[in-house]
């Protein structure tokens, strides 16, 4: 961070310990801010404006003596101000007081930093928005699906599924590490299985897009097997070559 | 709903107008009902067009007389409130008076009436000289028209009343459901729901990250239900947001759950009917996290491709018999909820296998 850069003065206003608390820590977390004040009300607030300069104010709306939207307006030269409420209806007073930020809580530490960089853009400086928890997303697994086979649920990953062949009361999952019996119909599994990965190519076999090799007129070729082609799936399986192309 | 100003306005011109209507309704009614047979077999004459017109008119002030008593006294004061007893009797009684007015008129004038007009072809012969022995079949006759009329005029003000009473009980019923709504949402004191969430989250926030991201997630949900609900539309991406939120509260209550869940991401310019989604994943969680379950799992995708938003939910299930988990409360009132805002725009399957509930939705959806 440029050492040129001016530490921007925040004041915190809420009527709630706990709520300033909050906003206070968050502020203590960013090196660019430093907490000037905290008061429990807007006349407090007043007089902290009176004594030192602020850059920032963090209020809440709803306070017992005056509205912090009316203590906004009651502010000769507004420092920057970020709205901090429970509130969902004040959201549009807030673009009315041409506040900078609208934080509803219970405020998130990301969604305040959020908040911070809009008050930095000015100054042309961003803090990186890192989640502090390892977000679900950044830790997701291939895609699965679960199948019974006798008395146990065994996971089978999409991507290693070639193809999937209907029997009279029961399904094989022809897999690469084997293949899993289970008793379904093909109804079923072709609905389970996902339209972009996987096609029906026959009344009982449907097939692993990404897993097929070659297309002749009434077969698909996997790595060393030949599935047949139902006619009444010919369409289908014609809809996977270029347009233009006859088999 | 419109209501049509002729039949239902309370203001005097129309009131007026629909009983004009009524009366030359039933007058014209009535001479038609005498033309009618001799014109059908072509034998109508000047004279009986003439006596068909005249006789009619000879009922009317005792048709107007049972009418009126019947309409704005018997019915309001018996027939409404139910004394069917005494609303028989007055019926009985007023439908006599009325022949008798009926009669009083017509049998002196029938016979004086038809010489004038005409000489009189069939039918039965008056005495004109002696009208007293008209009398007999002069109250027939007029009984016969005065209950006719009555009949159908006590049937019209029947039926708007009960279409009336209806009406307005399907407003107030919507009404008061409304009122409950509201109310409950009042009672909630949202900001001081929130303002407490944000208050345990200050605890919670330095010595449990779980917990926090858990308030976090909580109070998204909630301001959701509070106040995104009442939109006909929102974002789908505000939707998947949701339903992630919420996941991930169900995750935290179950623990050994094994869900595998992809939102399409940049949804957001596309909208839908807010908690339409909600109520799949919902179903996918109370169902398929039963205790049965040795293994509870469920998969839920979402992918939007050309407009169309392909929703589908897998969630393992005990094994055995198949129709446990057919058609929930939930799953029924998507189906109306479909019905209504996507009419001819959505395909919805179920499927319920051995071990596993598969629903598949499809919408067409408009870009924002």
């Amino acid at each position: 961070m440029d050492n040129q850069l001016k530490i921007l003065r925040c004041l915190v206003m809420d009527d709630e310990p706990l709520a300033r608390g909050v906003i206070c820590r968050y502020i203590k977390r960013l090196p660019v801010l430093q907490l000037a004040a905290e008061c429990s009300n807007a006349l407090e607030a007043m007089a902290v404006l009176k004594q030192q300069p602020v850059d920032v104010i963090f209020a809440d709306i709803q306070m017992p003596e005056l509205l912090g939207t009316d203590f906004i307006r009651l502010l000769h030269q507004p420092p920057t101000i970020i709205i901090t409420t429970a509130f969902t209806e004040y959201a549009m007073q807030g673009y009315e007081l041409d506040v900078v930020d609208y934080l509803l809580k219970p405020v998130q530490f990301e969604r305040f930093l959020k908040a911070v960089n809009k008050v930095l853009r000015n100054a042309g400086i961003h803090i990186q928005e890192q989640p502090l928890l390892q977000d679900s997303k950044n830790s997701r697994t291939e895609p699965y699906l679960y199948f019974r086979t006798d008395r146990k649920m065994v996971k089978v990953m999409l991507d290693d599924i070639l193809y999937v062949e209907g029997m009279k009361n029961y399904i094989k999952i022809f897999t690469v590490p084997g293949v899993v019996i289970t008793k379904t119909s093909m109804n079923a599994i072709e609905a389970m299985l996902p339209a972009e990965l996987f096609i029906r190519v026959h009344r009982s076999y449907i097939v692993s897009k990404h897993k097929i090799k070659s297309v002749t007129g009434d077969t698909v070729e996997l790595n060393n097997i030949e599935i047949p082609i139902g006619k009444l799936f010919k369409n289908n399986v014609a809809k996977l070559l270029p347009p233009g192309h006859v088999t | 709903m419109q209501k049509n100003a002729f039949i239902f306005s309370g203001r005097l011109q129309y009131r007026l107008l629909r009983h004009i209507v009524f009366w030359l309704v039933c007058f014209t009614g009535q001479s038609l009902a005498g033309v009618g047979g001799p014109a059908f077999f072509g034998v109508l004459t000047h004279n009986m067009l003439v006596e068909y017109t005249l006789v009619p008119a000879l009922y009317l002030p005792g048709q107007f007389f049972l009418v009126y008593m019947l309409l704005y006294f018997v019915v309001p004061n018996y027939i409404l409130k139910t004394r069917y007893y005494q609303a028989l009797a007055w019926i009985v009684l007023l439908t006599i008076i009325s022949a008798a007015i009926s009669t009083l008129i017509y049998a002196p004038l029938i016979d004086p009436v038809r010489t004038h007009f005409m000489t009189f072809a069939g039918g039965i012969r008056f005495q004109a000289e002696n009208w007293v022995a008209n009398l007999p079949a002069g109250f027939i006759f007029s009984l016969r028209a005065v209950v006719t009329v009555a009949g159908f005029a006590v049937a019209i003000k029947l039926m708007k009343y009960w279409y009336e009473k209806e009406y307005v009980n399907s407003i107030l019923q919507k009404e008061k459901l409304d009122a409950e709504l509201q109310s409950l949402k009042a009672q909630l004191h949202p900001h001081f729901l929130f303002n407490t969430l944000n208050n345990i989250y200050s605890i919670t926030e330095n010595t449990s990250p779980i917990a926090s991201e858990m308030l976090i997630k909580l109070s998204h949900l909630l301001r959701y239900i509070l106040y995104e609900c009442n939109k006909p539309v929102i974002k789908l991406s505000q939707e998947f947001k949701i339903i992630e939120d919420y996941a991930a509260l169900e995750i935290a209550r179950y623990k050994n759950i094994e869900a595998d869940i992809r939102l399409a991401e940049g949804a957001g310019h596309y909208t839908i009917a807010p908690l339409l989604l909600l109520p799949l994943v919902e179903n996918c969680f109370k169902h398929g996290t039963s205790k049965m379950i040795d293994h509870p799992w469920m998969n839920i995708s979402a992918v939007v491709k050309n407009d169309l938003l392909n929703v589908k939910v897998i969630n393992g299930k005990p094994g055995g018999r198949n129709g446990n988990f057919m058609e929930g409360i939930g799953l029924a009132n998507l189906k109306k909820r479909l019905q209504l805002l996507y009419p001819a725009k959505h395909q919805l399957e179920v499927i319920c296998d051995e071990d596993v509930f598969i629903v598949q939705l499809n919408i067409h959806l408009t870009a924002a």
